[in-house]
């Protein structure tokens, strides 16, 4: 459906200026080249590439994945080709497409956050770092650096350091008691931006078997099933902290992409659709341009952060500069 | 820039064999490409819903036109997903993400073909079969066709007609030898000269494993099919690892969706620390 009159679609996360607000999700969308025959890369907003590591990582044993009643669960544990075979090798592909190009980083360490950093710093193409820690199925790194929120501003505070001018985004994990005291202590170590929710930590079990249905035994929820919770997160954080926000969790439809929108999300991120529908996103980019189109609104910041609470103090109160 | 895309399908009959065994036929536009023996199509109802993810599943039949293809899909329901797809009707809409994968290839000096089929595995090497004795090479076709019980020989009708020689086998001797298809096989391995045949598997983990000690002495060589839980079926939920052995003997996972599903058995690996106990064949639940 086109709209009758342009609207603009564009925002801004810290410096990076995006022509929609529709982003992958890391880990949902490979290394872009995956999804280049079945959908138009040049239309989003940005891809996000699968979570990078100084070296390349094997991953999980299988079986990685068990779907659940509106989800899936993963214990893929960020099997990746490493940071330089991707600078090497997938980022020229990636650079032909007219869309920002986030790469998701991963640590066991402190210091290897900021190695890799500094080296896709220093690799032309690159358009932000989303700093991955959140991941729930790998034993050292990732959630371990997510869930304590000194142990976070120090990751984020290494990153932008070796990040240099590139904007810098801190993908939170859901399975904390307190969000938004993370989403501060993020903010004030200097993060541009905030992405939430990674995957809740869940498991399923073959009764007949008696065993766990992932090898890692634990693994991590995603898909609709999550969504509600991933919104209310979300609506949590943009009201503890004044940089952007971006929505992940569940994502299917337009719909639900505006759902974050309106609480305050300024952008977001598709992941477990685009397994299910690999050219999801352009149906969704188009749904949020109808809907603007519905409802007379010009540009899409003017629905960001538009939540009407009866009774409530304004969640968001219009877009954030 | 797109070049392919998820084909809307139509359901044209879906017949049930047995309770638990269903032959799906849909049609598909003419963008579905020709599939090679061994790939596979993720399949959903069209409309969403529950559940979330396509299945995997092999083809078993494939015509093509000017107007469109009619593919065969044949399936066991073992959960939910498969369930959803036995309820389909005659001009229900799926939608179809494929052929994909990389399927079974016969080497050019082969003029033997060796076929193993455990159970619902025999749907892509029936397929392999028919398109053998279209080939300029037409090797003669080896048959060793292995189920748990006469009633789980499922196609065996049109896979017999495509076999110079069929040998069956099945666990409660119902029908043909009594035991494991590759018990049977064991014995007749001498058969089959190194130089001139092939192998060319498809079935449960149990059944390949066991193939791979049979074969691991042999200078014969073997192409399997393998199956792992799928989400994206395109290569990149990373969800259907399977572990292999690199050249330098290290171990390694590959995508069964992309990699694969089609590999050379010796470069599988068995002890890897996965529960390698499901099927391998064309069930997935």
């Amino acid at each position: 459906m086109k709209p009758s009159k342009p609207i603009d679609l564009g925002v801004r996360i810290g410096g990076l200026v995006l022509k929609n607000p529709v982003m992958t999700a890391s880990g949902t969308f490979g290394y872009g080249e995956e999804f280049a025959p079945y959908s138009d890369l040049n239309r989003l907003g940005a891809v996000i590439v699968k979570g990078l590591s100084l070296e390349p990582r094997g991953g999980n044993p299988p079986p990685r994945m068990m779907e659940t009643p509106s989800g899936m669960l993963n214990a893929v544990g960020l099997q990746n080709i490493g940071v330089r075979t991707f600078i090497r090798e997938k980022l020229p592909f990636l650079r032909r497409f007219d869309c920002a190009i986030i790469a998701n980083i991963y640590g066991e360490t402190p210091e290897e956050y900021e190695r890799v950093a500094g080296l896709l710093s220093r690799a032309s193409g690159v358009d932000a770092l989303e700093v991955n820690i959140s991941c729930p199925n790998v034993r050292r790194g990732g959630i371990a650096f997510g869930a304590q929120p000194d142990a976070a501003a120090d990751v984020t505070r290494r990153v932008k350091t070796a990040a240099a001018a590139l904007p810098v985004m801190v993908k939170l994990t859901p399975n904390v008691t307190d969000i938004a005291g993370i989403a501060r202590a993020v903010e004030e170590a200097g993060a541009d931006a905030i992405s939430l929710i990674n995957t809740l930590t869940g498991m399923s079990v073959d009764v007949e078997k008696r065993i766990p249905h992932l090898a890692n035994v634990t693994g991590g929820l995603s898909g609709p099933a999550i969504r509600p919770v991933a919104l209310r997160m979300v609506w949590q954080a943009v009201q503890a902290v004044s940089i952007p926000v971006v929505g992940v969790g569940g994502i299917m439809t337009a719909r639900d992409a505006l759902e974050f929108l309106i609480v305050g999300a300024r952008a977001v991120q598709v992941g477990t659709a685009n397994f299910i529908r690999p050219a999801v996103t352009m149906e969704i980019i188009d749904g949020i341009a109808a809907y603007l189109a519905r409802h007379g609104c010009g540009s899409v910041t003017e629905i960001i952060g538009s939540l009407k609470t009866p009774g409530a103090e304004p969640a968001g109160g219009g877009e954030r500069t | 820039m797109k070049s392919k895309e998820m084909a809307p399908g139509a359901v044209l009959s879906n017949r049930a064999l047995t309770p638990q065994h269903f032959l799906l036929a849909l049609s598909l536009p003419p963008a579905f490409a020709r599939p090679a023996p061994g790939q596979f199509v993720m399949i959903r109802p069209a409309g969403g819903g529950t559940p979330l993810l396509a299945r995997p599943l092999s083809l078993y039949g494939h015509r093509g036109g000017r107007n469109g293809s009619r593919i065969e899909l044949l399936y066991r329901t073992v959960g939910a997903g498969t369930r959803q797809l036995a309820a389909l009707k005659a001009r229900d809409a799926v939608e179809i993400l494929g052929p994909l994968g990389r399927g079974f290839i016969l080497g050019p000096d082969v003029d033997e073909a060796v076929l193993i089929c455990g159970g619902m595995g025999v749907a892509p090497l029936t397929l392999f079969a028919e398109r053998l004795g279209r080939t300029k090479a037409r090797p003669r076709v080896v048959c060793y066709f292995g189920a748990r019980s006469r009633d789980d020989l499922i196609g065996l009708d049109r896979l017999s007609p495509l076999c110079a020689e069929l040998h069956i086998a099945t666990e409660d001797g119902s029908r043909g030898e009594r035991g494991l298809i590759t018990d049977l096989f064991a014995a007749r391995m001498r058969c089959h000269d190194p130089r001139r045949a092939a192998v060319f598997a498809c079935g449960p983990n149990p059944m390949l494993q066991a193939l791979s000690r049979l074969l691991a002495g042999t200078s014969l060589h073997c192409q399997v099919s393998v199956e792992e839980r799928m989400a994206c079926g395109i290569g990149a939920c990373l969800c259907c690892a399977t572990a292999v052995a690199l050249p330098g003997g290290q171990a390694s996972y590959r995508r069964v969706c992309c990699d694969g599903p089609v590999f050379n058995l010796r470069d599988l690996l068995w002890d890897a620390p996965s529960a390698r106990s499901g099927s391998r064949g064309c069930t997935s639940p």
